[in-house]
């Protein structure tokens, strides 16, 4: 995963005053899956257009395996996509889908039939060959739409939203489907997704994009243990986000308030005093029946049960928090509990990442 | 039976009556051995062999298929290029030429006929073919633009960007893409061009000259003395086509649609 298969370098795009990307710069290696994760708006099928070439950027330059492409047409691109709503050609088979490309790149048949023969067995279309769109159903199309991508033996394949259109349990299916494509045909997968369970169970790395601005750039694990900013962490997973401050730092324990009657102690990781913002995974937070050490009170103010978790708002002073329990159910709205807190997993942003 | 329900069926077989009672009656009456459309004496074929020895209708029909021939096939490719560059392109004052283009669908026949005659006397133009099937061009033009735009408004941008994407050339985007996906507005556009060419009386009438007679308006000048049986032949003979026309039409497009879903 050394290669450099895409590189953004100070891409900026500008619809009239609108500015959709803020001078974005970004290194995809070459057998990676990798997400642009983000809300609606946010500019990720931008960036994903501006690599396919069906948008151009207003500043900046695009590579794709080492050679400036910036200003080749899409049809020069090693790289292709996956639309949202499949855009399969509703008057071709899906051979004719399928061959479409190899066709447009003068591929000799014989070859042809051979790469169309193997992309359809690689995404389980036997028997569908002479099929037209319209006569299959979601997930057979999304198939059809991989396979008339994968055909062109390009090392990128640019997915735009592909599993939106799905219901839930397929949706779940294709992403293990999409991961094991991915593995096996070695090449880079680049996702668009507002969806972030998509985008943790499937990527090798996550790109949060926000306002035009790469928020954070990491592995899945790394974004949810370590989010850099309160968006990251608001965006992927439940967080507590609080916005207090760091009232002294003695003997490497920072004294973070909580309320104005609590203190949590934090091991100080070169936090300053004064204005920070706290965050904690409901998880880190741990309900307990009796005190334990350092532990402060709440009230369940909630209690909300699902399934594997029990959701819990707790009211602490003039603060609720989220806290999740893996245990049965012991607490009941009303109960005055005692909540502790796993020190190493809390994060602290200062001031001026707000 | 209850009555409300009574009252419906009613009024639907009226209806159904009030609509296709004239056309039975001349069916019917195309079968008439008498001359008079008022009793019927007898069944006979012997209107539609007169038919065909009738020169002046044969030459009328003839004409009538050129023009109708030449003026769909013009206006066709004019209107579905000029309602792809609509769509596609934006230029100053977009919208007043969108609004412009419904103009001579909506103003009475009469004056388009009538303006026509200027512009062809102010020009010099003989009347004959030529400025009858210009006309006919004129007048089309708006229908298949109209009837092909409102296809492209409901084609996804997907479909040309994926084949942009996947390496066609522009040529080949349209060729292989866009015009496949926008041939059902194309052939209405054109199926509308053709009818609206082959019974037009109002403006042939204005843009017609000597030897350029259109089948319409020959019907039109024999009625004058009186609807004669070979009228009612012929109309008969134009009902059987048409049926045949559209019934055709309907079967390609339910299978079309049953096998490829639009």
């Amino acid at each position: 995963m050394d290669n450099v298969i895409v590189r953004l370098e100070n891409i900026s795009k500008s619809f009239g005053d609108k500015k959709i990307l803020k001078n974005i710069t970004l290194d995809i290696y070459e057998g990676e899956f990798i997400t642009f994760l983000g809300p609606s708006g946010c500019g990720k099928t931008t960036m994903l257009r501006i690599i396919s070439g069906l948008e151009e950027a207003t500043e900046g330059k695009v590579f794709i395996e080492g050679e400036d492409v910036t200003n080749e047409i899409p049809a020069k691109r090693k790289v292709n996509t996956i639309f949202q709503n499949f855009a399969l050609f509703p008057h071709m088979t899906v051979w004719d889908n399928i061959n479409f490309g190899l066709k447009m790149h003068k591929v000799p048949e014989e070859e042809a039939e051979k790469r169309i023969k193997r992309a359809i067995k690689l995404v389980q279309l036997d028997g569908f060959e002479n099929r037209y769109p319209a006569q299959l159903s979601g997930g057979q199309q999304q198939r059809v739409a991989i396979a008339r991508g994968i055909v062109m033996n390009h090392k990128v394949l640019l997915l735009d939203e592909s599993l939106c259109s799905l219901d839930l349990k397929l949706k779940r299916e294709m992403q293990g489907e999409l991961k094991k494509l991915q593995k096996k045909l070695g090449i880079t997968f680049i996702y668009v997704t507002h969806d972030q369970d998509e985008a943790l169970t499937m990527s090798d790395r996550i790109v949060i994009i926000n306002k035009g601005n790469i928020e954070q750039l990491d592995s899945p694990k790394e974004i949810y243990s370590k989010p850099q900013t309160a968006f990251a962490a608001d965006f992927i997973g439940e967080s507590n986000i609080i916005k207090t401050e760091i009232t002294k730092i003695k003997d490497d324990i920072a004294y973070v308030k909580l309320t104005d009657d609590i203190e949590l102690a934090i091991p100080n990781n070169d936090y300053k005093k004064g204005k920070v913002t706290l965050i904690v995974r409901p998880e880190n937070f741990n309900p307990h029946k009796n005190p334990v050490k350092e532990s402060f009170e709440g009230i369940v103010r909630n209690y909300m049960y699902d399934g594997a978790i029990v959701k819990l708002e707790v009211e602490v002073g003039d603060r609720t928090i989220k806290v999740h329990q893996y245990d049965s159910d012991i607490f009941e709205e009303g109960e005055t509990i005692n909540i502790d807190i796993d020190k190493n997993k809390v994060i602290i942003i200062g001031e001026k990442d707000e | 039976m209850n009555k409300g329900k009574f009252i419906k069926n009613l009024t639907i077989v009226l209806t159904f009556i009030f609509l296709y009672a004239p056309i039975i009656i001349l069916v019917i009456y195309s079968f008439n051995q008498s001359k008079m459309n008022v009793v019927f004496t007898g069944f006979t074929f012997d209107w539609y062999k007169r038919l065909l020895h009738n020169t002046d209708l044969l030459e009328a029909f003839r004409n009538t298929l050129i023009i109708a021939g030449v003026s769909t096939v013009v206006s066709t490719i004019i209107g579905t290029i000029s309602a792809l560059g609509l769509y596609k392109y934006n230029f100053p004052m977009k919208k007043l030429v969108n609004g412009l283009i419904y103009i001579p669908i909506v103003i009475p026949e009469i004056v388009l006929g009538i303006s026509l005659l200027s512009v062809y006397t102010i020009t010099n133009l003989k009347l004959g073919m030529p400025s009858l099937i210009i006309s006919h061009i004129a007048f089309s033009i708006p229908f298949v633009i109209t009837s092909v735009r409102s296809t492209l408004n409901l084609l996804p941008k997907e479909y040309e960007e994926a084949a942009y994407d996947l390496g066609a050339s522009k040529f080949n985007v349209f060729t292989k893409v866009t015009l496949p996906l926008i041939m059902p507005g194309v052939i209405s556009g054109g199926t509308l061009a053709l009818t609206l060419s082959m019974d037009d009386v109002v403006i042939s009438y204005f843009t017609a000259g000597p030897g350029s007679n259109t089948l319409p308006l020959q019907i039109y000048s024999i009625i004058k003395t009186g609807i004669t049986p070979d009228v009612n032949a012929l109309s008969t003979l134009l009902l059987l086509a048409t049926i045949i026309i559209l019934t055709g039409s309907a079967i390609y497009q339910s299978r079309k649609i049953a096998r490829r879903g639009y």
